[in-house]
């Protein structure tokens, strides 16, 4: 019956039907056949959301949107440019430090992809880089995204295995930046191989200007993890102290933002959250079809019927997400896999803020491999670049990745220290 | 996912009732934490009343989506169909979300009237409107998915069926 269950699931997902109904459906199904009163669906369904953490998805979206919209990007390359812009391959460079800074407003990759590809694919095209190369370190980059907070990700994995915001938030912090350093060794070895130009070193009134013009982007990261550390905010009311900071910034300091394209970006943005949160309302009701069904016990002892070696077996985890996140959606993904593998490395001594590192950063990486990598798609419509040519491109900088999600899995430390710390 | 940007908006006034629970739910925190910081007076209602809100938003909102057709969805396979085969999945799909809507109202009823004689803690709403949202947005799904397929079908029709300009889902 519990393989039924995921033949199904899987089989209604591949074929297209959206996931939040695949998981209610395939739930009807299951509780139906085993007789069981259908009466609490709506129950579980809005129990899904009635959650005042869960709002920090749509405030996180918000937040990073209005930042965009307040023209922050291009004060964010700016800012990076004079940062890492003197090193070999320096506007390639600039671009992973301007996705590393962007995810602290953005908690989402596609958004990176898309805000920092348009600017910078063009320029750095015109400085003489590969365009599909331009484009491949545009996308690997925009991965620190969901892992650095704010993150939508880890908001959504708290929620299903039941951990802490705060804690999570903080954890990705040092494997983001881990991801980045991986990326930016890469890209300092590749662009010395291409002779890829760099620019002269910023002197320290060029610094001064670019950091005051785009010190704005650094404070929301800092009012987040501060506000949450500190134990001000609860993570949801930072969120919307982000979504304040947001509106400050866009509508009094740089005036982009109006009435107008405000209520525009809430519209945008409300039905863009509300995707991911009727996920997790009809997941309620799968998450109960698989306690019933007592999924996560036979999931354990299957994978210990394989291996009883703890490291084999946390191996087998990051596979079988990696293999995952090629073909589903991070949040899709999440929102199935979480109830049922947390279990599963709780058993194998995994902690389960650890463990939702390796997994947002296992199945985001799916975000820049085919067939469904979302960031490829964006960029390959930025650039105008063939998908084949984007992904022969980006092939190489799966190597430093996969470097850095096998460090944050095997190295507990790099995501358990900074929580520990603090918390 | 497609834009349809060129046909009449059904779904508009659903859009502007998301965009402004969005708006309340959004002030009312950030006075949440105005109040207990700098007036020192907890507000003891706001958290409940934004869950209250959060649940209607969803419950529209997912209708409205229904309507765009923009659920998240993994659509990789299918695109590589042929029209027909593609039309017909779709028209099978469509016909499976209406089925499930329709069932969870069905379901659903007996619970909410049981549920309409307990209130909320601090606003004392009755749970049936808490409970009844799932069932008012899969009312509203039925009707948008239903008017979605008829649009598709005329495309169909036409040949122009998913030869749209392809989302960016952000």
């Amino acid at each position: 019956m519990i393989l039924w269950i995921f033949l199904g699931l899987i089989t209604l997902i591949l074929l297209g039907m959206p996931a939040s109904f695949s998981l209610g459906i395939v739930s009807l199904v299951y509780l139906s056949i085993n007789g069981i009163n259908l009466s609490m669906i709506a129950q579980s369904m809005s129990r899904g959301v009635n959650s005042f953490t869960m709002l920090a998805i749509p405030f996180f979206f918000l937040a990073g949107e209005l930042m965009n919209t307040s023209g922050v990007t291009k004060r964010i390359i700016a800012m990076s440019k004079v940062m890492v812009g003197h090193l070999k391959g320096g506007l390639a460079q600039a671009n992973i430090v301007a996705s590393i800074i962007f995810a602290g407003i953005s908690g989402s990759a596609t958004a990176d992809t898309a805000a920092l590809g348009s600017v910078l694919i063009p320029a750095m095209e015109k400085e003489g880089y590969d365009k599909d190369f331009a484009a491949a370190i545009t996308v690997a980059s925009s991965i620190v995204g969901p892992i650095i907070p704010p993150s939508i990700t880890l908001v959504i994995y708290g929620i299903v295995a039941q951990q802490p915001i705060g804690k999570l938030l903080v954890a990705g912090l040092i494997p983001g930046l881990l991801v980045g350093l991986s990326l930016i060794i890469y890209t300092y070895f590749y662009a010395k191989k291409k002779d890829y130009p760099s620019h002269p070193r910023a002197t320290f009134p060029e610094v001064k200007t670019a950091f005051s013009k785009g010190i704005s982007a650094l404070v929301m990261p800092l009012i987040i993890i501060g506000g949450v550390m500190s134990g001000i905010f609860t993570p949801t009311e930072s969120a919307a102290m982000a979504v304040l900071y947001g509106f400050i910034v866009g509508f009094f300091l740089y005036k982009n933002i109006t009435i107008h394209n405000f209520f525009g970006t809430l519209k945008s943005v409300g039905l863009a959250s509300v995707n991911t949160l009727f996920i997790l309302s009809t997941a309620t009701i799968f998450s109960w079809v698989m306690t019933m069904a007592r999924v996560p016990d036979y999931v354990v002892d299957l994978m210990f019927e394989i291996s009883t070696n703890n490291i084999v077996l946390t191996g087998l985890l990051v596979v079988v997400l990696l293999i995952v996140g090629l073909f589903m959606l991070p949040s899709q993904a999440l929102i199935v896999l979480t109830p049922i593998f947390v279990p599963v490395a709780i058993k194998i001594g995994i902690d389960p803020i650890h463990f939702g590192i390796i997994m947002v950063l296992t199945l985001v990486f799916g975000g820049c491999t085919p067939p469904v990598g979302m960031m490829l798609y964006v960029a390959s419509d930025i650039s105008d670049l063939p998908f084949a040519k984007l992904v022969k491109a980006i092939l190489p900088m799966y190597i430093p990745i996969v470097i850095a999600i096998i460090l944050v899995t095997f190295f507990p430390q790099i995501s358990l220290f900074l929580p520990n710390l603090l918390f | 996912m497609k834009i349809r940007t060129e046909e009449r908006d059904h779904a508009k006034y659903f859009r502007n009732i998301v965009a402004v629970i969005f708006l309340f739910i959004t002030i009312l925190t950030i006075a949440q934490v105005g109040f207990r910081f700098v007036l020192n007076k907890p507000l003891v209602w706001s958290e409940e009343l934004v869950r209250f809100l959060l649940i209607w938003m969803t419950m529209l909102g997912a209708a409205v989506i229904s309507y765009d057709d923009r659920h998240l969805s993994v659509q990789s396979l299918v695109d590589v169909l042929p029209s027909t085969p593609k039309f017909i999945l779709y028209t099978l799909r469509q016909i499976a979300i209406v089925a499930f809507s329709a069932i969870l109202i069905a379901t659903s009823t007996e619970m909410i009237k049981i549920s309409h004689l307990d209130a909320s803690g601090a606003l004392h709403i009755p749970f049936s409107f808490w409970r009844v949202a799932p069932c008012v947005g899969a009312f509203f799904i039925i009707i948008f998915t239903v008017i979605r397929y008829f649009k598709d079908l005329k495309s169909f029709k036409e040949g122009k069926y998913g030869k749209t300009k392809e989302d960016i889902q952000l």
